[in-house]
């Protein structure tokens, strides 16, 4: 079953194209890492399937249900949801504010009980902080609480932009470990941005290279690490990638 | 000595709660919009005079001011809710996206259409209205005299700022409302409709703008066209000096004005006494000098209600 669909979708901001005719189909249960450098569209084709930036051209799929139009509290009902980067906890809400406004869509009390009892079973690191500000936990500790509260939506696909991001790597190596386990819990599908594209290989993914907006390559990161040219697809020597 | 002190002070909270609520409705507002809305001053107004019919120059027609306090208090306050739900649906729904500025802007025309709409309806005289005069009555406390008013006005207050301390902190939707205040578009991406949100904050201003109409109206005793543009510029500034965003910042900062008048009014050389409002200016700006982003926005984590 196709989660995600982008058929030839373009984004512009006023004159400015930030993503080309970008066409991808993500299945149930897949992980597919989107990498490239700073500005090459990550950030924005994300945000245009989280229903926050309208596609100037193309179609988004979700589900199986057209996008076209939908506001971001209507897209995440059809079960995607962002982390986007930098995570965007509410700093002053508590921690357990911030997971049950996770859940602001759902009315099954017992299933949410039982998810917040997931999550921080999942991630440990935030149960002896349930009271406190959110804004005063530790970078991987708010990267853990952005990925827990995105659980408690039950959103089946969760999008996670840059999850590395001003992490030590010893806690990026946690981060993905804890998103892997999820992976296999909750057979959620994912679509992780990265500007680098080794951890795609290092966990066996697809991969979707992206530079100024297009899509220059796309494949099993493995197959495509075996090529020599990947480096090349990734800094733009156009001669290299020839 | 210490009896006037006393006396002084309920003036000073009393004065400082009608500031305080009006704050708090241009904070509601703000923290989820960003919009500083101007028209709130005119919601005050246009609520005092939705108790008479329209009869011509000054003359005073009470129509809903003839019903029974218990249900001329809902419905007051159900006529602020609708009016400032009105503005949000009809006007400033179709001004999302728009620059802070261009909001602010409307929010005056909105304020200056409502104004003339009550001149049109009333004209520009002042009209009397008697409303509860038995709450002009002094109670004695010990040896000191005090207006029930004042004693209503605190009472009043503090229930609504409780109320919706207990709303925004206890309840689902008063919590998704603090987590929009702080970052909407998340609080979108994770369902939280931005509409509903919205309105709910305009009828929390509209109801705490037909508290501060009911609670005025009783000491002035007059229903005027421009009643509420004396206290829309006091809370305004109250909102900026407590950091905008800030809900207690601006209940805060609300009553700080109300004491710094009335203590000036009492200080002050019986010759500065007319230019009190411009040494309170002149505190404000000072202030403003020194924490150009309010008082209370050093640690936005624990200032927000």
């Amino acid at each position: 079953m196709t989660m995600l669909s982008l058929d030839d979708v373009s984004v512009s901001y006023g004159p400015l194209t930030a993503v080309r005719n970008v066409s991808l189909d993500i299945g149930r249960g897949e992980i597919v890492f989107l990498a490239g450098p700073n500005g090459a569209g990550k950030s924005t084709l994300m945000r245009a399937i989280a229903g926050v930036l309208a596609p100037s051209q193309g179609k988004i799929t979700v589900a199986g249900k057209s996008t076209a139009g939908m506001r971001s509290e209507a897209v995440v009902r059809l079960g995607f949801t962002l982390v986007p980067e930098g995570r965007e906890i509410f700093g002053s809400l508590s921690v357990a504010e911030n997971l049950s406004i996770g859940a602001y869509l759902r009315r099954d009390r017992a299933g949410i009980e039982e998810d917040m009892d997931f999550v921080l079973s999942e991630l440990p690191a935030l149960k002896p902080r349930l009271r406190d500000a959110a804004g005063l936990l530790s970078g991987g500790q708010q990267q853990m609480l952005a990925i827990g509260r995105a659980l408690m939506t039950r959103a089946p696909m969760i999008a996670i932009d840059e999850p590395s991001l001003g992490l030590a790597p010893k806690l990026i190596d946690q981060v993905y470990d804890i998103l892997l386990a999820l992976r296999e819990k909750r057979d959620l599908t994912l679509l992780i941005a990265e500007q680098s594209f080794m951890r795609a290989v290092e966990v066996d993914a697809r991969l979707v290279m992206l530079r100024s907006g297009h899509v220059v390559r796309a494949g099993r990161a493995r197959d495509l690490a075996a090529e020599r040219s990947l480096e090349g697809s990734f800094f733009g020597f156009e001669g290299a990638a020839a | 000595m210490m009896l006037n002190l006393a006396q002084n002070l309920i003036d000073a909270l009393s004065l400082g709660s009608i500031y305080a609520l009006t704050a708090l409705g241009i904070g509601m507002i703000f923290s989820v919009m960003r919009l500083v809305n101007f028209a709130q001053g005119n919601y005050i107004a246009f609520c005092a005079f939705a108790l008479l019919v329209p009869a011509g120059e000054g003359i005073s027609r009470p129509f809903i001011g003839l019903l029974p306090g218990w249900a001329l208090v809902p419905v007051v306050i159900a006529l602020g809710m609708l009016l400032a739900m009105a503005s949000e649906i009809l006007l400033f729904r179709h001004l999302r996206g728009a620059q802070p500025a261009t909001m602010m802007i409307a929010s005056f025309g909105l304020g200056s259409a409502l104004q003339n709409l009550l001149l049109m309806l009333f004209g520009s005289r002042p009209i009397a209205i008697n409303l509860w005069p038995a709450l002009t009555q002094p109670v004695m406390i010990g040896s000191l005299m005090v207006p029930r008013l004042q004693l209503v006005i605190l009472a009043v207050t503090a229930l609504a700022l409780v109320a919706l301390t207990l709303f925004l902190r206890r309840t689902r939707f008063g919590t998704a409302m603090r987590a929009s205040s702080e970052n909407f578009l998340m609080a979108r991406m994770l369902g939280v409709p931005a509409d509903r949100v919205i309105l709910v904050a305009f009828g929390i201003s509209g109801a705490l703008a037909a508290t501060a109409s009911l609670l005025t109206l009783p000491q002035t005793g007059i229903a005027d066209i421009r009643m509420g543009d004396g206290i829309l510029l006091v809370a305004f500034v109250a909102t900026v000096v407590g950091g905008l965003g800030s809900l207690t910042g601006a209940v805060l900062s609300a009553y700080l004005i109300g004491l710094v008048s009335v203590f000036l009014q009492i200080a002050l050389p019986l010759a500065a006494r007319p230019y009190r409002d411009a040494f309170v200016y002149a505190a404000v700006i000072a202030v403003l000098m020194l924490k150009p982003d309010g008082l209370f926005s050093a640690d936005r984590r624990s200032q927000r209600i």
